[in-house]
């Protein structure tokens, strides 16, 4: 017939140079060395972990037993600004607190955008010299407090004029007769 | 006519291009690969703008769940070997009994004859648990039993509420708690101490020993600050808290790290976006 018979079987052709070395075929079949190749690439691909967990760093001041009764850092009354955290919304007064400070003193803002608004004016009107005092309520959850301190953030207040501290019975007891 | 013969062509392709690729691509996952770690602990993150990402490994992660309650684990089975045997050498855990589990009864049997290398074994299973999930008291107890055992006590435990006791040798019997004990002994000379005081604390210890390790072991460190070496092993301590924790948690959580004469943390948010 007409093909060529390329196979290596049959000693048909033994001739002039005597017994000629078999010539095997140099292709091996790849198929299954692909197929695991890819089996494995796939099972690496779904269980390796590429995203990082994003994070915020924080400082916190050591501890300091004897100090921590102190009011806060000495901060200028005309740059010290509060914000203080309760379950849904914030209160904020401007200055230190003080006998004087009246119910009226304390507003009320939204989270996230509400307060986001008195921050940048706040910031603005104090030429960017602005000291935040964060003061959060028992009843404000870990998420809020993020939520605060990521508006810092947004706002672009320097960290370090950003302070957690307790809010105080006065500061309480205000809230209180303002809420009643 | 003469019919037009299409010529037959080979189905056989040539798969060395291919096969290259695929292992090029296997190499590549099987060496930047990081095992996801099972996490059961689960947290409801709090959203944040910030993008900071936490350095891949070497840290120190506090869990605290909507329930308050605290998990603390470290990155690195070596790391984590090495916590285990400096606990157990300083005494801070202790394995007073063997235990078994009675899956009947829902109780641990505890019994005080404990058979030879059972420390090598609590410490090894140490090493390979990513998550410290009960007590310090009862961590030596809680990894005699099995992998798969502790998976299903605390699934039961933290969904179910299942209640699953100790008993003691004495017959006593005391309920287990999962997540860390909270809480805080004053120890003299006013240091406090609690399970994630110490744990944070040593696992800084740790740090500062591989620092030490290494100036010995290579001159080129000489002229490098130890200060500088232990920083560039510093293991960060990222806290997971979940967003719907009560504030006064997290701050006692804070409390006991700052006791421990860290300050430095990094709250694990989920990105937000902010709209224009």
């Amino acid at each position: 017939m007409a093909e060529l018979d390329t196979s290596q079987k049959g000693g048909k052709h033994k001739g002039k140079g005597g017994k000629r070395a078999k010539k095997m075929s140099t292709r091996v079949d790849l198929t299954p060395m692909v197929d695991l190749g890819f089996l494995l690439v796939t099972f690496f691909m779904l269980t390796t972990t590429f995203s990082k967990p994003s994070t915020m760093e924080i400082k916190w001041p050591p501890k300091d037993d004897k100090t921590e009764k102190k009011e806060s850092p000495a901060v200028k009354q005309s740059t010290s600004f509060n914000v203080i955290l309760d379950s849904n919304s914030v209160y904020y007064y401007s200055g230190m607190f003080s006998k004087d400070l009246k119910v009226e003193d304390i507003k009320e803002a939204e989270y996230a955008e509400g307060i986001r608004n008195v921050l940048f004016t706040e910031k603005k009107r104090r030429n960017n010299d602005i000291f935040v005092f964060i003061k959060a309520l028992d009843a404000a959850t870990y998420g809020r407090v993020v939520d605060m301190l990521d508006e810092i953030n947004i706002c672009e207040i320097n960290k370090g004029n950003v302070f957690l501290v307790e809010p105080t019975d006065g500061e309480k007891a205000l809230l209180k007769q303002r809420n009643k | 006519m003469p019919k037009v013969k299409i010529p037959r062509k080979s189905t056989l392709i040539d798969m060395t291009a291919m096969c290259d690729v695929a292992f090029l691509l296997l190499t590549f996952f099987m060496l930047t690969t990081k095992f996801k770690t099972e996490n059961p602990i689960l947290v409801d993150l709090p959203k944040s703008v910030s993008d900071t990402l936490l350095q891949a490994t070497n840290n120190v992660q506090v869990a605290v769940t909507k329930e308050g309650r605290v998990f603390f684990s470290v990155d690195g089975q070596v790391r984590r070997e090495a916590l285990a045997n400096l606990l157990f050498t300083r005494k801070y855990i202790k394995l007073e009994y063997a235990a078994t589990y009675n899956s009947k009864t829902r109780e641990i049997e505890l019994t005080s004859n404990i058979p030879d290398k059972l420390q090598e074994k609590v410490v090894r299973e140490f090493s390979l648990e990513p998550n410290i999930d009960v007590s310090l008291a009862n961590l030596p107890i809680w990894l005699q039993l099995t992998q798969e055992q502790r998976a299903a006590l605390k699934d039961s435990i933290e969904k179910k509420n299942w209640t699953v006791n100790l008993r003691y040798p004495d017959n006593k019997v005391v309920k287990l708690q999962t997540g860390l004990d909270t809480t805080v002994t004053v120890l003299d000379g006013d240091k406090k101490s609690s399970d994630l005081i110490l744990l944070t604390y040593w696992s800084r210890i740790l740090d500062r020993k591989k620092a030490n390790e290494t100036a010995k072991a290579s001159p080129l460190t000489a002229n490098v600050p130890f200060n500088k070496l232990v920083d560039s092993l510093n293991s960060k301590i990222a806290l997971r808290g979940d967003r719907n924790v009560p504030y006064p948690l997290i701050k006692n959580v804070i409390g006991a790290l700052q006791d421990a004469d860290e300050y430095k943390y990094y709250f694990i948010t989920n990105l937000r976006k902010l709209k224009k």
